[in-house]
Order: structure tokens, then sequence, then C-alpha cells
């Protein structure tokens, strides 16, 4: 036992520790993880400099992560994962620069006999007042364009564009703004189908106004009217194949709008049969009121009391964008709760302003009742809107009703890969009466298009009877896909366009972010103010104690006395001979 | 002869530098095609134009050949140091006599002569074309030529030679310009216009449009809405003459001898029809009853033309007579003219009526007629004014009365009194001249409204009005026998319409009453008249006149029948009759996104271009929209051709943009996004709690 064996004890011990690799667990003072989000990729760079200042006295994430001691927001968004944030969380607002196209509306589905409104608002930065030049591109054409100088106030613009769509099917619209240097994009795809509104006009007895609307309606090829004019007890009128009555809601179930003409002469069965018909299936009622007659409808309507104006003149009944004359005006003194005006006189004679269209919910149906009794007698169009008035609420009311099976993909123009999300409505189970222990059972199948073919979609339930939600990934190569769903007979279909490199409308949540920040025990800063954000974050973050593991043995110099422990043990050996 | 002349070394010199110039020239335009071939294949100039292509290619070959010979200037003053090179027997004789002749005062004289007859002996025997040979230098000129030549089949294909020898591109067969002269009418007496390469044309019906057209073609075809035609060539011009009549368009193809046609060129045409002249009397406003032919009527006439009035004249017709025996007279009065402009004239006579020979009871018809300068044209009338001499008793003639102008239907009985009443009121501030001028004024808007109750009982008074005379209190019984099928449908029962003939008695009563200005008496009739009109259309009494046996109603073209008949009537749903122009324009939309989606513009999507935008030309030749659109087309066509894409976008979106605002104009707005099932709900639950009753 000599010092060749210490040597070689020594030696054999590192060896074995070694391999053991032993972790020691302590406690010691670390330094604060903060992690730095960027709202969007155009905030990566500022998102870079505030990384940059932060990693003198921090550990610095480039993501979010809920385990951090902080969270930096960079930019003026508040992005999807920030519920992930480790709080508190700062936000470093950058300064509003270019063009931002804040929202980018038009309907994700439209008929080919209409013109589609696309609506976009515009933040400008800059001087104040710029002229911005906004271009609506359809595909490679630039359709509609307009010039337009920024609110000197705020910055702001609401640009009103329109696309008439040339023929059915998927087309990319894309928004363009440009203002000197600067410029910016949105995307958006719609789906231009040839559906028509079905709508069924059903007269107690001859009305002229109801007659003259159907005519109007009629003459539009955006919808397929069916009609039913009693015209004596037992005797009627029919275009089309009407139901045999409008007290059994299962038979109206095909209509997305019902024009009852004369309500007054509705039996209460019937006023029944139509309630019914639009708690169970969010169908659309419009009432068209020619006589100032009480009778069941009041009860579906729900206003009281009614008064009745007459004036010697047609007088000028204010639609949203159009107008109708007429001269005997019937309108509720209040209208019921959650009502909304749709066309009202602006005065008659006492100088009052009355509400003569006027639209409610009933259930997850919507009910429009007009008081302009004698707006048929206003029908030149030199004077009146007649026909446009009545063919445009009518199409509204088409819109608002549900049909049976809805798909929705709300992010719609994606990149190539990309994962979105697909929400599905099955309308009659979502408006199922389930309060007595019902229950409702549904069946649906989802498929997206794909280059190799269709690819299955899984939905899951999403809380809500009727309603299911699902993943789809999208085609790794840029063109106009659909998702499909069937449940049952029905069929519903929604597009995803995938875009090799999509722009979307981000708006400024400057304010959002900042209540945000606020109530995560942060504090904001401009961007440029890096200095002050590190300084804040080490007022705010306690120094903290970890309890880490250590690995001793991961220390490279252990190779030194391994070695020299190995090279006297040799050296004693040959020393004695014995090497 | 002193030996610094050396005549045999300054010759060869003299060669070899001439020679060197040559060469260099010829490396120096070698290079400059080389340059042209570059360009060319990057664009320069556009593809599908020959003639700039030879140009620049001379010109750069020019530039190089110039360059390379300046470049090269000062190597060539050394020429006789490369002649010496090139001749190694010569063992720098050559240049050093070159030296000596150009400094003699730096040798002696027999050293200079010895060294310049050694050289000059040489000179004689060398050959400029040996030492410095050209073979190398031709080659590569005729390989750069040659490359060059294969740039230009590239950009410009299919060059053929016509037969008069000028250069034709096939495909690429092409209209350069287009120049119109718009000859108008003869008549007009307007001077031709040109215009060079029109998009539109306005022009006056009539004219004639000759085309001068200047193309790379062996033919160039003209086709309109009526036809085709070829047009007749000289050189590279082709001239021809269209008429027009209507509103069409031209459309240009060129052809190149393999038949082979090019980018058509489109021209639309707005023909502006040559309006007839509008003629009107302005004097006196109203027609005239008098009492007798005994003063002058000072008469006025206007009338205007688009383009010139070519004559104006007052005609009359005296009607005289009674019953069915009446006798017409035409006359003309002549007028003097005023003449504002050629467009504009006023006429004006004296027509003195006792020169005339009006009795009582006649009519004195008269009119304006006027004519513009277009060939064949009939004249055109003023409305007929009228001057009617008063049978004392008589009731005015029927048939000359009535005005064109509505307004004067919408007089009514009512309107009569009233104004009768004014007159009435004013009869003390006025003059007896100007009473019996009102007076008459109204006579005539009483005869107006006597004639419209004449006509809505069918004119066929005659016998009712003799009844008239003799009083009308009690149907006359003969002629109630004649009417028995009457008397048997029951439809004598009504009094309405004795109410009415006795109205239109006291209108003719009240008639007379005024033409003598007895405005108390003139009342009194036409309040009866008046009584009696609303006893006829009280709701109680049948107005219409009895239908006879052969006019009797059938009972199964009424809305009548048996109760028991009585069903449901169905009809399929209406279906809305399609809007053609409408279609039109959308199909036009879709022909511009197709184009819009080539990827790349080149010849063929010109051609679809150009021909869609004949087809909207042809469609409507008319419509204005379709009309800038087409426009907009040829200018993307051409655009096209030409290789100028992003001219070609602009066109077409512009075309785009056009084609959607029309359309605006009669589509409606669509509704806004759904709105999600679920805020319907919550908002329909929302309101059946706040209702406290709802929700069923």
């Amino acid at each position: 036992m000599t010092a060749r064996v210490v040597a070689r004890l020594l030696a054999l011990v590192i060896a074995g520790a070694a391999v053991i690799d032993p972790a020691i667990p302590f406690t010691r003072p670390v330094r604060p993880l903060v992690s730095v989000i960027a709202a969007e990729p155009s905030d990566s760079a500022a998102a870079a400099r505030v990384r940059r200042a932060l990693r003198a006295d921090f550990d610095v994430l480039d993501a979010a992560f809920a385990g951090a001691d902080a969270s930096v927001l960079v930019g003026r968004r508040l992005p999807r994962d920030v519920e992930l944030a480790g709080r508190p969380v700062f936000a470093a607002l950058p300064p509003p620069h270019g063009i931002r196209i804040e929202s980018f509306e038009l309907p994700r589905t439209a008929q080919v006999d209409a013109v589609v409104p696309v609506n976009a608002a515009l933040l400008v930065a800059g001087p104040p007042g710029r002229t911005v030049v906004v271009s609506l591109m359809a595909g490679p054409l630039e359709v509609d364009r307009l010039e337009l100088q920024a609110s000197p106030e705020t910055g702001r613009l609401a640009v009103r564009l329109a696309w008439i769509p040339p023929d059915t099917g998927a087309t990319r619209l894309r928004i363009v703004a440009r203002s000197g240097e600067d410029a910016a994009a949105a995307d958006a795809v719609i789906d231009v189908r040839d559906a028509r509104t079905a709508v069924l006009f059903h007269d107690a007895r001859p009305s002229w106004l109801s007659t003259f609307v159907r005519r109007s309606i009629e003459r539009d090829p955006r919808f397929i009217v069916t009609s039913r004019t009693i015209t004596s007890p037992g005797i009627s009128t029919d275009a089309g194949r009407p139901p045999a009555g409008i007290t059994d809601p299962g038979a109206l179930a095909s209509f997305d709008v019902i024009v009852i003409g004369a309500p007054e002469s509705l039996a209460e069965r019937e006023i029944d049969g139509l309630e019914s018909w639009m708690r169970r299936t969010g169908g659309s009622a419009l009432l068209l009121l020619d006589r100032p007659v009480e009778g069941a409808w009041q009860r579906l309507v729900g206003a009281a009391p009614w008064e009745m104006v007459t004036v010697d003149a047609g007088i000028v009944v204010h639609g949203p964008a159009d107008s109708l004359r007429a001269t005997e005006l019937y309108s509720p003194v209040r209208l019921v709760p959650a009502a909304r005006t749709v066309a009202r006189v602006d005065a008659t004679d006492d100088g009052r302003a009355r509400p003569i269209l006027w639209t409610a919910p009933v259930g997850a149906g919507r009910l429009m009742v007009s008081g302009a009794l004698d707006a048929w007698r206003y029908r030149d169009p030199a004077t009146s809107n007649f026909d446009v008035f009545w063919r445009t609420r009518i199409a509204e009311l088409g819109a608002a009703a549900s049909p049976n099976l809805v798909v929705r993909v709300p992010d719609s123009v994606v990149p190539p890969d990309a994962r979105t999300e697909v929400e599905v409505v099955v309308r009659d189970a979502a408006l199922a009466d389930l309060t007595g222990g019902d229950t409702v059972r549904t069946t649906i199948a989802a498929t997206i298009d794909s280059p190799a073919g269709e690819v299955p979609v899984h939905l899951w339930p999403a809380g809500e009877p009727g309603r299911f939600r699902g993943v789809v990934r999208a085609p790794n190569e840029p063109g106009d896909y659909r998702v499909r769903v069937t449940n049952g007979d029905a069929q519903a279909r929604a597009l995803i366009a995938v875009e090799s490199s999509p722009a979307h409308a981000s708006p400024d949540e400057a304010d959002l972010v900042a209540a945000w920040t606020r109530a995560h025990g942060g504090r904001i800063f401009e961007a440029e103010e890096v200095d002050r954000l590190a300084g804040s974050l080490l007022d705010t973050l306690q120094p903290t104690s970890r309890r880490v593991p250590w690995h001793p043995m991961r220390s490279a110099w252990w190779i030194v006395p391994f070695t020299l422990a190995l090279g006297l043990e040799w050296w004693l050996r040959r020393r004695r001979g014995l090497a | 002869m002193s030996w610094v002349e050396a005549p045999a070394l300054r010759a060869l010199i003299e060669r070899a530098a001439h020679r060197l110039a040559w060469l260099s020239a010829a490396e120096g335009a070698a290079a400059g095609l080389m340059i042209a071939v570059i360009a060319a294949f990057a664009g320069v100039p556009a593809p599908g134009n020959a003639l700039a292509l030879i140009a620049t290619a001379t010109a750069l070959a020019v530039l190089g050949a110039v360059t390379h010979v300046a470049a090269t200037r000062a190597s060539r003053r050394r020429v006789a140091l490369d002649i010496d090179r090139r001749m190694p027997a010569a063992r720098n004789v050559i240049v050093t006599a070159a030296e000596l002749i150009e400094r003699p005062g730096n040798v002696r004289p027999y050293i200079g002569a010895r060294v310049c007859a050694e050289a000059s002996r040489l000179a004689a025997a060398a050959d400029p074309a040996s030492l410095f040979p050209a073979r190398r230098t031709t080659l590569a000129l005729l390989a750069a030529i040659a490359v060059w030549s294969l740039a230009l089949l590239r950009a410009a294909p299919d060059v053929t030679v016509s037969a008069d020898g000028i250069a034709v591109t096939g495909g690429g067969a092409a209209i350069d310009a287009v120049r119109v002269t718009v000859v108008p009418p003869a008549y007009t007496a307007g001077g031709a216009e040109s215009a060079m390469d029109p998009a539109r044309l306005t022009v006056l019906a009539g004219s004639r449009l000759m085309l001068s057209v200047r193309a790379r073609a062996a033919t160039v075809t003209i086709e309109t809405v009526s036809g085709s035609q070829t047009l007749e060539r000289e050189g590279d011009t082709f001239s021809g003459e269209v008429p027009v009549e209507s509103d069409g368009f031209l459309a240009l193809e060129p052809v190149s001898a393999d038949g082979t046609a090019g980018l058509r060129t489109l021209i639309g045409i707005t023909a502006i029809p040559d309006d007839a002249p509008h003629v009107r009397i302005t004097e006196p406003e109203t027609d005239l009853f008098l009492p007798a032919a005994d003063r002058s009527i000072d008469i006025a006439v206007g009338a205007d033309d688009d383009i010139a009035i070519a004559s104006l004249t007052l005609r009359l017709t005296r009607v005289s007579g009674s019953g069915e025996q009446f006798t017409f007279t035409d006359g003309e009065l002549p007028l003097a003219i005023e003449r504002g402009d050629d467009r504009t004239w006023t006429g004006r006579a004296t027509l003195r009526l006792d020169t005339l020979g009006l009795g009582p009871g006649d009519v004195l018809v008269y009119r304006g007629v006027a004519t513009d300068g277009r060939p064949g044209r009939a004249a055109v009338e003023s409305d007929a004014r009228l001057v009617e001499i008063a049978a004392p008793g008589a009731i005015a003639m029927d048939g000359f009365a009535i005005d064109d102008e509505q307004d004067r239907y919408a007089i009514s009985q009512q309107m009569v009194i009233l104004e009768t009443e004014r007159l009435r009121a004013a009869q003390g501030g006025i003059t007896a001249d100007s009473l019996d001028r009102a007076s008459l004024v109204l006579a005539a808007l009483q005869r107006s409204v006597r004639a419209e109750f004449v006509f809505m009982m069918g004119g066929e008074l005659a016998e009712e009005v003799e009844q008239a005379a003799a009083g009308i209190g009690d149907l006359d019984e003969e002629s109630h026998a004649e009417a028995d099928d009457e008397a048997i449908a029951g439809r004598l029962e009504n009094q309405g319409r004795v109410a009415l003939i006795r109205a239109i008695r006291s209108m003719s009563r009240a008639y007379d009453a005024l033409t003598r200005s007895a405005l108390e008496e003139a009342l009194t009739e036409e309040r009866l008249a008046l009584d009696q009109l609303q006893a006829a259309f009280s709701r109680t009494r049948y107005i219409l006149r009895a239908l006879t046996q052969r006019e009797q109603l059938d009972p199964a073209r009424r809305l009548t029948g048996a109760l028991d008949d009585a069903g449901r009537d169905v009809r399929p749903s209406a279906q809305p009759s399609p809007d053609q122009r409408l279609a039109a324009l959308r199909d036009a939309l879709a022909g511009v996104v197709e184009i819009a989606r080539t990827p790349a513009f080149d010849g063929r999507t010109a051609r679809r271009a150009v021909t869609l935008a004949e087809s909207l030309l042809r469609s409507s030749p008319s419509d204005s929209t379709l009309q800038s659109v087409a426009a907009r087309l040829t200018d993307a066509g051409q655009a096209m051709q030409t290789g100028r894409a992003a001219a070609a976008r602009e066109s077409l979106d512009a075309a785009a943009r056009a084609l959607a605002d029309a359309m605006m104009e009669s589509l409606p707005a669509a509704p806004p996004e759904r709105v999600p099932l679920g805020l319907y709900r919550l908002e329909g639950e929302r309101a059946d709690r706040l209702r406290r009753g709802g929700g069923r």
C-alpha cells in the first residue's frame, strides 16, 4: 500500500465517478428568465434589439413561456400566444409607421348577381392628411381603386370598395394601400355561388303591398319565389309549390324568408307556426302591414300601442342606403326590447321620428315589420327606391337565415402546411330544445381537398350542442381548397386559400396591449426606451434562488488529476522495475 | 529626284496604311454587330419590329467601325515598322528609311540615298495584301453578320418577301398607322377632318371615312357591322372608303402573304343622326276665334336645326263649308326671314284676313314649314294654328281644335269657370279689345273641354245636338226604338248619358257667349255644364256609350263565372327574365379576367383581347360603356403585341373597372357577412327574457 496504489485508486475513483455522473442538488441565486415576444413578424427587428439589451442582466427566451419570470411583448398587437407568457408582462411599443390595414371585411360567400361590398379600415402614420391610393385586386386585375386622404387628426381612413363577381367559384381578393414608399396589403378569399334565396310569400288576403313587393322580388335572379294568395276561404292563387299552410313549421323548413301579406288576417295558430319556424330554424319573416288593424300578429310582434299617421304627400321613409315613400304610416309608439330600426320617417306633423320598418329577434330567427301601409303607391323609380329597397331588405333577411349546416374557416388564407381551425354548426341540433332532458344525435363528416385527393378532417364537439371544431393542415401547394362537411342530406363547404406569403389585416391594438400589460403587473415603454425597460425589469424582478442540480464530474478539468494519477502510478512502477 | 522622295516606299506605306484602316473598320463593325445581337436578345429594340432591328444594327456597326478606326490611328503611323516586321528580308531598312525621310537632316545625304534606294527596292517587291492579310478580319465580320441575321430572324419570325419585294412579316403582319379622314355629307358644307390612330370616332350619320393605313402586310381587310372589304394597296399604304350611317366599328386586319392575319386594329364609331328641324309658331300663342274676318294678324315662326335651316315658309289652308261639304284651299304666305345664324331662323308675316275671303264659319289653318339640307328628308311642319270666323249660334268645328299639346287636355270645366271668373273680375281694368281677345282665348279653352266629352261619347252627337237645340229633357222615342237592343240590355235606364249631353250643350252655349264676350251668360252656362258633368259622373251612372249587338261583351272573357267552378289557381314560380346587357357585360368581364390571368402576354393574348373588344362592339355598337371598354381592350392588345406588359395590364384594369362601374348601376348590393347562429340565438334569448312572455 504505497503511493503507487494511492495514485491508482485515485485514477479509478475519478473514472468511476465520471461514469456515474452524480448530480448534487443545491440552491443558488440565478438570473431572472425573461421571454421576449414579437407581436408580428414586422416587430422582429425591434424584438431582437430588446433581447440584446436584456441579455446583460437576464436570461432571455425568444418565445412565450409560462415559466418565465417576466415577459416583454414587443409590438402593437396582442399575439395569440400571449396567454402563455409568464407574468408580469411588460410591453415595448414601436411607434406606428407606414400603413396598417386594420380590417378587411367582405362576405365569405356571395351570389353572382350582386355587388360585393368590400370595406377596409386603414391607419396611416406619418405627416397628417397623407394621400393613400387603395386598390382592390381580384387575382391579377385591379377591379377598383380609390384615392383618399387620411384623417389629419387620427390618421385613420375608412375605405369602401366594391367587386362584381364575373362568375361562380373561388376568387382571391387583395387590398393594397400605397402612399409614397409605404405599402400594406391584406388577402381574402370569397366563394361565389349560384345559390338562390328561397322566399315564400303568404298573403292571407290579396294585398297590394305584398303583390308589388313579390313582383319586384320575382324579377331579381337572386331569389326563387313561391307564393300563395288566399283570395277567398278555400280558394287561393299559388305560384310554385307553397306548403298547405304556415301552421306546420316542418313544412316551412325549406324557405329562408317568409313574407306575410295582410298579417292581420292570420289566425292564432298560423302565428304560432310562424314563430315556431323562426325559433327552430333561425328563419326570417317579414310582415307587410297594409291596414292598421289589430290581430294575432301583434302577439308575435309584441310592440304596443300602435299609432297611425297619415300625411298628404308621400313622405320619405329613410332606409340604410335607400328609401321608400308612403302616406299612411303605422308604427309602434315604443319598439320592443332588442328591436332595431331599419327605416324611419324623420318627422311628421308632430315633429317626431317614427320607426316604420324595424326588426327584432325571435329566438334564433329574425322578424321584420313594415308599417309603410301604402308604399306600393310610390313605385316610380324617379321618386322612390321601391324595388331596390325591398330587394335589399329581403336579401338581408335571407342572409340572416341560417342554413341547416354551416362550416366556417376563421383564417381562410394561410401559408402552405399551416394549421387552421374549422368550425361546424348543425342548426337543427344547435337550436333543439333540450331543456326536458332530451338528447340530439348528429352525424357529420368532413374532408379537405388536397393535391392527392380528399383528406378526412376530424371534428370534435365544441362544448355546445350542434357545434364542432377541428384543425386542418393546409396543403403544401398554393391554391384554393374546399373543406366539405356533410350531415345527412345537408352539405356545406368553405374555402381555404393557400398562399405562399399571405397578408392579413392587423388592427392597431396599442390600447389593448396597454390594458393587458397593466392587468398583468407590467409597464409600457416605447421601443426605444430599452434601458428604462431593463431597469424596470430589474426593479420589478426580485433576486431569486433556484434549486439546481450540480454535476461535478462534467468538468473537463478532471482530466488533469486523472492523467497525473495515472502518470504517477506508471512512473512509480517503472522505478521499481515493474513496468 | 532627291533621295527623300522615295516614291515606291511612300506608296507602299500609304497603301498599307489604307489597308490597315479598312481592316480596323471591319473589325469595329463586327464588334458593333455583336453588341447589336446582344441587345436584340435583351429585347432592344422591341421584338417584331424588323426595321428597328436593322437600323439599330447598322448604327452600332458604323459606330464600331468609326470608333475602331479612330482608336488605331496612332498605330497606323508606325506602319513602316509593321511592314519591316512582316518582311524579315528588309532587316529594318524600311523603317530606317521611313525615319530618314521624316527627318532627312539627321543623316548624310549619301547614306540616306543608299538606305532609301534599298528600301525602295524592297518596297517595289512588297504586296500590302500579303503583308496584311484580311482573311481573319473578313471571317470575323461575316460571322458577326451571320449571328446578327439569326437574331433578326428570331426577333421577327416568318420573314417573307412579298411579290413586289417588300418585306412582309408573317405572324408579325402589323398595322403601323391609321389615318382616318372624315368627310361629312355634302349638304352640311363642312370640311373634312383627319385623325391619326383614333380609338373612337364620332361622326355625323351619312359621313364617309377615308382610310389610309400604313401596314407591313400583303393585304389589309376592313370589317364593319355590315360587312367587310379589302383595302387597295399602294406600296405599304392601303386605302379605302367606308360610309357611316349608324353606330358601329372598324376592324382593320393586316394579312401577310402566307395568309396569316396580324393583330386587328379596332376603331369604335358613333354616328350622330342629323336631327330634323324644329318649327314652332311663336305668335300668336293660341288659336283665334273671331266674330269677323276684318283684322290683320301678326305671325312669327321660329325654326332651328342642328346643322342648318334650308327654308322656312308659312302654309295656309282655308276651310269653308258645312256638314260634309267642305272646301279646302291651300296657299303659302311669304315670311320675312331673320337669320340669327345658319341654325336658327325666325320668319315674320302679317296675315290680312280681309284679303282671304273668309266668311262666317270658315276656318283658316296655318303652320310653319321648314327644311334642312339633308337630301330626301320631308319638310317638317309646326303644330297647326287656326283662325275661325264664328257663325252666330254655330258650334265650333270639331276636328281642327284638338291640339297636340297634352296639357290642353287637362283643362277642366272647373278651370274654364275659374278663368272666366278671373276675367270678369278684371273686366273693368282692361280695354275692350283686350277683353275680346281674352274672351276668345277662353272660348277656345271651353271648346277644348267640350271636344273631350264629345269624343268620350264616341264623337257621334249630331242627333243629340240637334235635339239639344229643341230641348233635351226627354229622349226621342224614335231614337229609343232604334236603340232597342240597348233598351233590352237595360242600359238606357241610366241617366248619365243624358246628363253628359246636357253638359255638352251648355258648353256649346258658353262657347257662343264667350265669342261674344258675354261673360255673365257664359258663366251661367259653364256652371250648368259643371253640374251636369257631376251628375253624369256620379257613381250610380254609366257614362259609357251603349254597345251595339256586334260589340256586346263576351262573358267568357270576363272575370265571372259559376261559383262552383271556382278553384285554386296554380302557376309555376315566376322566372326572372335575364338582363341581356348585364349578361353581355358580365361575359366581357369574365373575358377580361381570363386574359389577365395569362402569365405572359404574347400575340395570342393580344388577339384574344382585340377579339373580345370586337365582340363587344358587335353586340351593341351604340353602347358608350362598351365602346369605352372596347377601346381599352384594343389598347391592351396593342400593348401585348409590342411587349409592353405593364401598359397592357393597365388597360385591362381600366377595362375591368369600366365594366364593373356599368354593372353596378343595375346590380344590388350583396348582404353583409352572415352573423354566426350562436349570436342570433343569444340575442333571441335576451329579447325573450326582456319581453318576459317570450320563448315558446
